[in-house]
């Protein structure tokens, strides 16, 4: 049988490559592939990182300042370190352009979940509820990628949004404020659970606990954001080097998926690509197709084939992507405790709020503030500098922060598509169009009022106006725009990921959820990749 | 122009941002920078000269009297903070203040707490705000008087 070419190196890509690696299926994977700096000084922890280094400054804002935030500086604000710069870097002719929405995207080996944050929720049966198959179905994919990637987590009353699954292992150690956090839940937990419907428990996150197959258990560094330099926060580039040991794999990184070229059948019969950063195009023959390149990317790669191949533009509808409202939070009990840099740095706790429907969740992931950079606090403060670095390092560890995030549905009026080049030689743009829901602000100011009033029963104080809604496009959870359809319809898939319009064409990635939870989509796009390779190949 | 101000502006003379880092390092920590952070203070400015020039008069007006020792830095950091929230004055001290706790030495003042109880924070609190206040006071008065006079006029660093 002949390989299958995968495009896109990210959470679905690897995981697709890797069951189908299994199966004895060939794989043959285009991959813009960017690689990053690897992590220096692996036993040090952020403290002795920073006494360990020739140039600290160059590590931690860049030789060119990528790192640093100064105020009155336009746009969101992402914190992205300059190890990380590598993820978003594009091609020099990606041009693309958003209305109502700020795409992100990503050129990295691994994707953009080289920069996530970890967290895995997998979707329970009202979340699948328009997908063609049930928690069931899934389960047991959950619990293969849990084993293949690790997962730790809590089985508490969090549980009931999120399904308990084989494969979850113990939950980290809790940074001191976290763990004050839920010490203080338990006593108000049945008062804030009747009010609000606000429950707490333990995140679940991609981190091991314990050292397995080259990887190292968390050692509480304080550098996750930095780069996990013992790879215990799990990134798809660790699949990927899984994927690379199979004879029946190959890699071809630094290249560049154009478009596919079909035939009168429909039917899929090159990929046209050129290396990342210019260079001559060429076709490479396909007999089956999986694009997993991220919904953006995947949508580019189908626009510019179908153009090419019809001769029309279209436009796919259904953008989806999770409104994040970030709640910034103080414990005052906190002030004046010294913060321990060796932590886990992300969220380690989270908060759900019941809804009705159920499926429209909300999701809030509650950061406590341990290493990190200062200066971006520090320049938001109503305080002379001198004041806002005494109010900091004296508050630092009653500070947090809970990032809440809505459920999206698919609209049309939501979509992607294609603008011609504006003249010779110049790249088409990618569009993305978003428009939020009518009831949107109603259902943002009634989940933070709930969240609000729980933080208040758990000690802790929001100030007035510290809300940040965050524009569309900053979640980075894109997804809707091909469709998992059980009708024959255009621009929809099968169950198995299979084009309608294309018989040998298949999209494993987040573009076929049909319904966007207010969670991170990454551990379904994962489970859901598997799947696919199962049920398809 | 854009918020970062003019692209392409010349970077200022090495000596003259030296002096500028020392008063900075001085107001922000108490003490003068180590070589290694004036060191990037400079480069700071070479690597994105534009993102440090002064938006309009009154942002250049703050900067040109922070080189005057006859005026509390604070007082200007806090009228810059009202009047100029993203102003030049603020960048310089926002890169400071990165560079500092970046750097061994100096990233402790950014770490470690000044008073073990939140009753004393909240007073010592206190007391700086009022000291804040009076400092913009001063910073309004003293920036009106500047203003007059025609400091900053044609430019600054």
């Amino acid at each position: 049988m002949s390989a299958v070419t995968v495009v896109g190196s990210g959470p679905s890509g690897v995981h697709f490559a890797l069951t189908l690696l299994r199966r004895g299926i060939g794989v043959h994977m285009i991959d813009a592939g960017r690689e990053g700096p690897p992590p220096p000084e692996a036993e040090a922890d952020f403290a002795a990182l920073r006494e360990a280094l020739d140039d600290p400054v160059a590590y931690f804002l860049g030789e060119d300042l990528y790192g640093l935030a100064l105020p009155g500086a336009a746009g969101e604000f992402y914190g992205f370190p300059p190890q990380k710069r590598f993820v978003f870097e594009p091609p020099p002719d990606a041009a693309e352009r958003g209305e109502g929405f700020e795409p992100l995207g990503s050129w990295a080996a691994g994707g953009l979940a080289r920069a996530w944050t970890g967290g895995v929720y997998p979707f329970n049966d009202e979340e699948l509820a328009e997908f063609p198959f049930g928690w069931s179905d899934l389960e047991p994919f959950y619990a293969e990628v849990a084993a293949r990637i690790g997962v730790t987590g809590a089985r508490d009353d969090l549980a009931r949004f999120m399904p308990w699954h084989e494969g979850v292992t113990d939950p980290l150690d809790l940074d001191p404020p976290s763990r004050a956090l839920l010490t203080r839940y338990g006593r108000v937990r049945d008062r804030i659970r009747r009010r609000y419907g606000c429950h707490v428990g333990r995140s679940r996150i991609a981190v091991l606990t314990r050292p397995r197959e080259g990887r190292g258990e968390c050692g509480y560094l304080g550098r996750c954001l930095w780069g996990c330099p013992v790879g215990a926060l799990y990134t798809p580039e660790l699949t990927l080097a899984d994927c690379r040991r199979y004879d029946g794999f190959r890699y071809e990184g630094g290249t560049l998926a154009l478009g596919f070229r079909f035939d009168e059948g429909r039917r899929v019969r090159g990929l046209r690509v050129r290396p990342l950063d210019g260079g001559a195009e060429r076709e490479i023959p396909v007999d089956r197709l999986a694009l997993a390149a991220g919904t953006l990317s995947t949508a580019r790669l189908f626009l510019a084939s179908w153009l090419e191949g019809t001769g029309r533009a279209a436009e796919l509808g259904g953008l989806m992507d999770n409104r994040q409202v970030l709640v910034p939070f103080v414990r005052p009990a906190l002030i004046g405790r010294r913060y321990e840099p060796r932590s886990y740095q992300y969220h380690q706790l989270s908060l759900g709020l019941e809804s009705e429907p159920a499926r429209e969740y909300v999701h809030g992931q509650i950061t406590t503030l341990t290493t990190a950079q200062a200066h971006p606090i520090l320049a938001t403060m109503p305080f002379d500098a001198r004041t806002a670095a005494f109010v900091f390092r004296n508050a630092r560890a009653s500070l947090g922060l809970v990032n809440l995030n809505f459920h999206d549905s698919r609209r049309e009026t939501c979509s992607v598509a294609l603008d011609a080049p504006a003249g010779p030689g110049e790249p088409a743009v990618l569009v993305t169009r978003y428009r939020p829901p009518a009831d949107e602000p109603a259902r943002l100011r009634s989940a933070l009022r709930r969240v609000k009033k729980s933080l208040r029963a758990l000690g802790c104080v929001v100030a007035p106006g510290a809300t940040h809604i965050r524009p569309m496009g900053a979640s980075v959870h894109y997804a809707g725009t091909l469709p998992m359809s059980r009708e024959p319809r255009p621009f929809t898939v099968t169950r198995e990921g299979r084009s309608h319009d294309f018989e040998n064409l298949f999209i494993v990635d987040g573009s076929t959820f049909p319904f966007l939870p207010a969670k991170n989509i990454t551990f379904t796009l994962m489970a859901n990749a598997v799947r696919i390779a199962g049920e398809a190949f | 122009m854009s918020a970062n101000g003019v692209a392409g502006a010349p970077a200022p003379e090495r000596s003259v941002l030296e002096v500028e880092c020392d008063r900075f390092a001085r107001y922000l920590i108490g003490e003068p920078p180590r070589p290694y952070v004036r060191d990037w203070y400079v480069k700071g400015h070479a690597v994105g000269p534009g993102r440090f020039a002064p938006d309009g008069g009154l942002d250049a007006t703050l900067l040109s009297l922070s080189a005057w020792r006859g005026v509390p830095l604070r007082a200007l950091d806090m009228t810059g903070r009202v009047l100029a929230p993203g102003g030049a004055l603020r960048r310089k001290l926002v890169l400071l203040v990165a560079i500092l706790e970046c750097a061994p030495g100096s990233a402790e003042r950014f770490e470690a707490p000044d008073h073990g109880s939140p009753a004393g924070f909240f007073l010592a609190l206190a007391g700086r705000g009022l000291v804040s206040v009076a400092a913009l006071a001063l910073g309004l008065a003293v920036v009106a008087v500047a203003r007059l006079g025609g400091v900053g006029a044609r430019g600054a660093r």
